[in-house]
């Protein structure tokens, strides 16, 4: 089993740019989880929304350092499937944060081919951050996050 | 630039096969410490066999070509109680992921240092999912 699906390498500030949608995706999903969640649940919808919110705004501040545009958040993200029940709720939650494992294992890589240390010690941190997230909601997780459940 | 279509190095054309073997190495001895632990509380088995099975896709991926004799570790103790023993593999997972962290700054190949980062987050997810099982 070979672990990669990148048909090229990007480039660090592009995979900065992916994180970027996928942590603005993030935000918006978490509204919608949250609305659906009560007392624990909920409590941890919206400790995530935080964590995103400051993550998505640090690799804003990276751009901006790059001296490159930030691209704009979208208005609304349409979920895969509709969050009408506490179950739809979590299964978007683990299903989020598998799909921005992958994106921030993306700049690992981008960032390792470009030998910056700092991004890419910043990234594989926050790579584990997303399957501990995730493990958080479907009390689970997979040998290689985000690979099975995201796939397709 | 590595082309990302180029067949993966399995032996000596490898310039990450120290590191490779270095990852192998931990993988069989997370496995070992599964087993003796499952082996001595089998109540655990149904909770922690996919973790062990987990390990087990970690080591067959970063030993492509199977280029490198995976160790058999002796069994290590395990704790007399299964709580401690889970607070053993938590500690162990925890310990990994930080290893397999600080290892994708050291790769060559920037495929295995992503495969590295999605190790260690499969061992933190573990070590976290571990630790609320202790909560």
């Amino acid at each position: 089993m070979s672990v990669r699906n990148l048909d090229a390498l990007p480039t660090v500030t592009a995979a900065l740019q992916s994180v970027l949608a996928g942590e603005n995706a993030c935000v918006y999903a978490y509204g919608l989880i949250g609305a659906q969640l009560s007392d624990a649940a909920r409590t941890l919808a919206r400790q995530f929304l935080a964590e995103h919110t400051a993550s998505r705004d640090r690799v804003r501040q990276r751009l901006i350092e790059l001296s490159v545009q930030p691209e704009p958040a979208a208005a609304a993200y349409n979920p895969p499937f509709p969050i009408t029940s506490k179950s739809t709720a979590q299964r978007l939650g683990a299903l989020i944060e598998d799909r921005l494992a992958l994106v921030w294992a993306d700049l690992v890589a981008s960032a390792r081919a470009e030998n910056n240390d700092e991004m890419t010690s910043v990234a594989a941190a926050a790579v584990a951050a997303c399957a501990v997230r995730s493990s958080r909601w479907n009390g689970t997780t997979q040998a290689f996050p985000g690979l099975l459940s995201t796939k397709g | 630039m590595v082309d990302p279509n180029a067949p993966d190095p399995t032996g000596s054309d490898d310039p990450d096969l120290e590191l490779r073997t270095a990852v192998v190495t931990a993988e069989a001895k997370l496995i070992a410490t599964y087993d003796a632990v499952i082996a001595t509380f089998p109540d655990l088995a149904d909770q922690l066999k996919p973790f062990r099975a987990h390990h087990a896709a970690h080591l067959a991926a970063v030993n492509i070509g199977q280029a490198i004799a995976a160790p058999t570790p002796a069994a290590p103790a395990v704790p007399s109680s299964s709580n401690a023993a889970l607070r053993q593999l938590a500690k162990a997972e925890g310990a990994a992921a930080t290893a397999r962290e600080a290892d994708c700054l050291h790769v060559s190949r920037w495929q295995f240092a992503r495969e590295l980062s999605l190790i260690g987050a499969c061992e933190s997810a573990h070590q976290s999912l571990l630790i609320r099982e202790l909560a």
